[in-house]
């Protein structure tokens, strides 16, 4: 769950929260409607990012400004620390042979987050752990089920030894190997993923 | 003066309220949150008295946000009283239209009160049962300081489900995300309280919600406060039929200032008071 910028670690979240939803509806009032109620049991009545491939936070951080319990605390949008983003590789055009950029354009951090690696197969982007989770790349990822998906620091602890080495496995493939694991296996991957719609414009 | 004045006062500041809370669905900044915690015009922090308690023994920690956003609560409700109950509180709102619906259906509108005889005037003690609903209040934050979760606010407290729900409703209508189960669990909690209501009329305000008792507090030392002439009265206990908070207002000794922590100052009393020149009024002073 991944919860607004400026969250107090989430056992002392749950005890400071009074669920009085000012930071959602302030969200919403800001037009950004980013933030949901959760519904789970533990969770009950807390605000969290629900939807990021269309509200991610746009880190303008006015709700830890006007939480009035400190659940969330004020904090400047550098320190933010709601998640960690993670680029599918075998979905990511910038590992399949293009240079595509749109996540690290639409990342309001930029070059402190994002590392390149340009290669002959594409400008392959890399987000580091610098990463403040607002999942405004998820939205603007062109790929058709968002090639970034933004996890908790908790799960990502759990994945990071896996996906370091899935991407160090990938940068040191050969040319024939690299070849087939973009044109056979991604590549159909990647079309099937834009032919799912999935965001319904309104 | 004409003393139907209270109630239509009453009703038009409660749906004002209302209306201050549901204008932030709409994209305009008024009073953003619920009646638990809440931001008003973007400007000052509000937070409810009880959900301060609350949170203060739930996250064992005080923070200086929390304490700001109380205060100008603590000093409007020393100056006003339990005027929350009465004037604010949207499930006085609905619960009058539940006493409507049950004065419709041949009821007595407060059975509790109406038993009690309207033209004898035993000297009676002070309401002994009234110490349970102390109980209530000091469970909730029992609980909350043990498990460390602010159960009542998060969970039962009927304000906060109240805007929650408006809150979820309206994101479910315009399609934001949202979880409809939360819409689900407001409606459920709000539909207890008006059972309970419907079959027991203002128990839950009366003596069991832990909100209303911490801003009784207040209605002991407020400004704001109901005044007795007992030479207008004719102890006719009119004001003590229509109270529905059971307030004593004419039990021996009689009392010229009433500040009683059942008192909500919703001026129901002087509306109902029959003498010419009303022997009952609602007064600011020491």
């Amino acid at each position: 769950m991944i919860r607004p910028p400026g969250a107090l670690p989430e056992r002392e979240f749950r005890s400071a929260c009074i669920g009085c939803n000012a930071c959602v509806n302030l969200c919403h009032s800001l037009k950004y409607s980013s933030l949901a109620i959760a519904a789970g049991w533990r969770d009950f009545g807390t605000p969290y990012v629900k939807d990021m491939r269309d509200y991610p936070c746009t880190l303008c951080m006015e709700c830890p400004k006007h939480c009035p319990t400190r659940a969330l605390r004020p904090i400047p949008m550098e320190e933010a620390r709601m998640g960690m983003a993670l680029i599918d590789l075998g979905l990511c055009l910038g590992w399949n042979g293009d240079v595509c950029l749109s996540c690290s354009k639409a990342c309001p951090m930029g070059a402190v987050i994002f590392d390149f690696f340009p290669s002959d197969w594409g400008n392959q982007p890399y987000i580091n752990e610098n990463c403040k989770g607002c999942g405004l790349c998820v939205k603007h990822c062109p790929v058709g089920t968002s090639a970034v998906k933004v996890v908790t620091w908790e799960s990502y602890g759990r994945l990071k030894a896996a996906y370091r080495s899935e991407t160090q496995g990938v940068l040191r493939m050969g040319q024939e190997e690299r070849y087939v694991w973009v044109y056979d296996r991604n590549l159909p991957k990647i079309l099937e993923a834009g032919r799912i719609i999935e965001r319904e414009f309104r | 003066m004409s003393f139907a004045k209270f109630s239509s006062a009453r009703t038009l500041t409660a749906l004002a309220i209302m209306g201050l809370f549901l204008l932030p669905l709409l994209g305009v900044k008024a009073l953003i949150g619920g009646l638990a915690g809440s931001l008003l015009f973007g400007w000052v922090n509000l937070l409810d008295v009880f959900a301060f308690a609350e949170n203060l023994l739930s996250s064992r920690s005080i923070s200086l946000a929390a304490l700001y956003a109380v205060a100008p609560l603590v000093l409007a409700y020393l100056i006003l009283g339990r005027v929350f109950c009465g004037w604010v509180c949207p499930l006085d709102l609905i619960f009058r239209g539940i006493d409507r619906l049950q004065r419709r259906g041949g009821r007595p509108a407060h059975p509790v009160t109406a038993a009690e005889g309207v033209f004898s005037l035993p000297p009676r003690p002070k309401n002994s049962k009234l110490w349970r609903g102390t109980l209530i209040p000091i469970g909730f934050l029992a609980a909350a300081a043990s498990a460390q979760i602010p159960f009542f606010t998060v969970y039962f407290s009927p304000i906060t489900n109240f805007y929650r729900g408006l809150c979820a409703g309206v994101f479910c209508i315009i399609g934001l995300p949202g979880e409809t189960s939360v819409l689900m669990v407001s409606i459920l909690v709000l539909a207890a309280f008006f059972l309970l209501d419907y079959f027991r009329p203002r128990l839950w305000c009366r003596n069991l919600c832990p909100v209303g008792r911490v801003y009784g507090l207040f209605s002991r030392v407020s400004l704001l406060h109901l005044e007795l002439n007992p030479e207008r009265c004719n102890s006719c206990r009119s004001c003590e039929e229509a109270c529905y908070m059971g307030v004593r207002i004419l039990s021996p000794p009689a009392r010229e200032k009433i500040r009683d922590s059942s008192c909500i100052l919703c001026g129901r009393c002087v509306e109902a008071c029959p003498t010419q020149k009303a022997a009952l009024t609602l007064r600011f002073g020491k």
